[in-house]
């Protein structure tokens, strides 16, 4: 890894780092109450409210991992701890795109879905794991970098 | 062999017992839903869902339903018979049978009553949204002189004579029309102004008294069959009417009824709009779906070129 993609990883990862623990922040607030739906981002918790804290711990514990793994990125277990935060994204919007994978097939009344209902059961609004995932995938290019030099 | 006899004898008495219940409970059945005490021969009303108008009385939170009105009304009117007849020098017991038949089965919830109700439930969730109104705040204008509307209205304000769990009273008003203010509220007197009745009569105004503020309820016209005032005018009040008007008016009268029990405001009531139903976001689906699959797509040719590697 050169200075460059070390630099771009730091500020890069401390603003992932920064966003997931402001929604993680935001969720467990909402989750005292009953949670809050704003434009196409959804903690409301509707789908399963008991679930809506832990999702605030989780995100908070990502954000407080990729903002340790700022200093010193480079360094393995640095770049070990932003994987973990990674991960643990993939894990949470995981569950939720699965349970949108599932809850698109059958119909409210028919065994399966019709094609309108089966595609509106994938509109917004998403939670905020779903908005991250695409940009914690990022630390896949740092995975395979880190993979290329150790095999050299 | 005698066993044999024995077991044959209870099969036939418990066939005979399933018959008798049987025969009871369609005679029970039948003697609940032929009559309706203001309408007689009326059919009962269709499976409705309402919800109940929800106040504060002291503190204390007292729930409404149009089954309560309906069950005050009939003590209501069963009372207004019983004085009646008594000035007819009836005896009691001819009294206690006169009500007993002509009250048997009885909802109460009659064209008028559910109108009442219908209005009241829509003003107040206009007025107070999601809060829950004190009884003592709420006032109602009508301009509808039967009983059904006007018992409705006093047990919710609690102004009616027997009204229960009652500490604090609403108000309630009566000024018909033609501007005529009715103080005397008995079905005695309300009896004067219900000879000449139309459309401007189906009115009410519910008022906030804290705020000042004024919701008007009116009963659109499509609501109300055609010729339904001038039959019921020969019907109720002029006694002229044919069997065959009677009838007319019996189905008209149940139509006014179940469509207050049935019909959604909008459908009722003048200046009330339909909500907009949501449409599904189809495009917003299908777009992630389709980055879903891409990504998917992309991941599997992924996976499956570091494996040739």
């Amino acid at each position: 890894m050169n200075e460059g993609e070390e630099k771009f990883g730091q500020i890069y990862f401390a603003v992932l780092g920064a966003v997931a623990l402001a929604f993680g922040a935001a969720e467990l607030i909402a989750s005292a109450g009953e949670g809050f739906t704003w434009g196409i981002l959804d903690s409301s918790g509707g789908a399963d409210p008991m679930f809506l804290p832990w999702r605030a711990i989780i995100l908070i514990s990502v954000g407080f991992f990729y903002l340790s793994s700022v200093k010193n990125f480079a360094e393995i277990h640095q770049l070990a701890k932003a994987v973990m935060g990674s991960i643990m994204i993939w894990i949470v919007a995981g569950m939720a795109i699965w349970s949108r994978i599932a809850g698109s097939i059958p119909g409210e009344e028919t065994w399966f879905n019709s094609l309108e209902g089966f595609l509106a059961s994938y509109a917004p609004p998403y939670c905020p794991e779903m908005f991250l995932l695409p940009f914690s995938l990022v630390i896949v290019y740092y995975i395979l970098k880190e993979k290329g030099e150790t095999e050299k | 062999m005698r066993n044999e006899k024995d077991k044959m004898e209870s099969g036939k008495l418990a066939l005979k017992a399933v018959v008798i219940v049987a025969l009871v409970l369609m005679a029970l059945s039948t003697a609940v839903i032929s009559v309706d005490a203001h309408m007689p021969g009326a059919k009962a009303p269709p499976a409705f869902e309402l919800s109940p108008i929800v106040i504060l009385d002291g503190g204390a939170e007292v729930e409404i339903t149009i089954e309560d009105v309906g069950n005050y009304h009939n003590e209501r009117m069963a009372e207004f018979k019983r004085n009646t007849l008594k000035k007819q020098n009836k005896t009691d017991e001819e009294i206690d049978k006169i009500i007993e038949k002509e009250f048997a089965g009885a909802t109460g919830i009659c064209p008028c009553s559910s109108c009442a109700f219908r209005a009241a439930l829509l003003g107040i969730s206009e007025l107070w949204g999601d809060e829950i109104p004190e009884r003592a705040d709420i006032k109602f204008i009508s301009r509808r002189p039967t009983p059904g509307a006007t018992q409705c209205l006093q047990f919710i304000t609690g102004t009616g004579p027997g009204v229960p769990d009652v500490t604090s009273k609403g108000e309630l008003q009566m000024i018909l029309p033609d501007g005529t203010e009715v103080a005397d509220l008995s079905v005695k007197s309300l009896k004067k102004y219900m000879v000449d009745m139309d459309l401007s009569n189906w009115n009410f105004v519910i008022i906030r008294k804290s705020t000042g503020d004024e919701f008007e309820v009116q009963v659109k016209e499509d609501v109300i069959p055609e010729g339904f005032f001038e039959l019921r005018k020969k019907v109720k009040v002029e006694k002229t009417a044919t069997p065959e008007e009677i009838d007319e008016f019996r189905v008209q009268w149940e139509a006014v009824r179940d469509a207050f029990l049935t019909q959604p405001d909008w459908e009722l009531f003048e200046g009330v709009e339909e909500p907009e139903e949501e449409e599904p976001d189809v495009v917003g689906g299908a777009i992630f779906f389709s980055i879903l699959v891409i990504g998917l797509g992309l991941l599997l040719v992924l996976s499956i070129r570091g494996k040739a590697r």
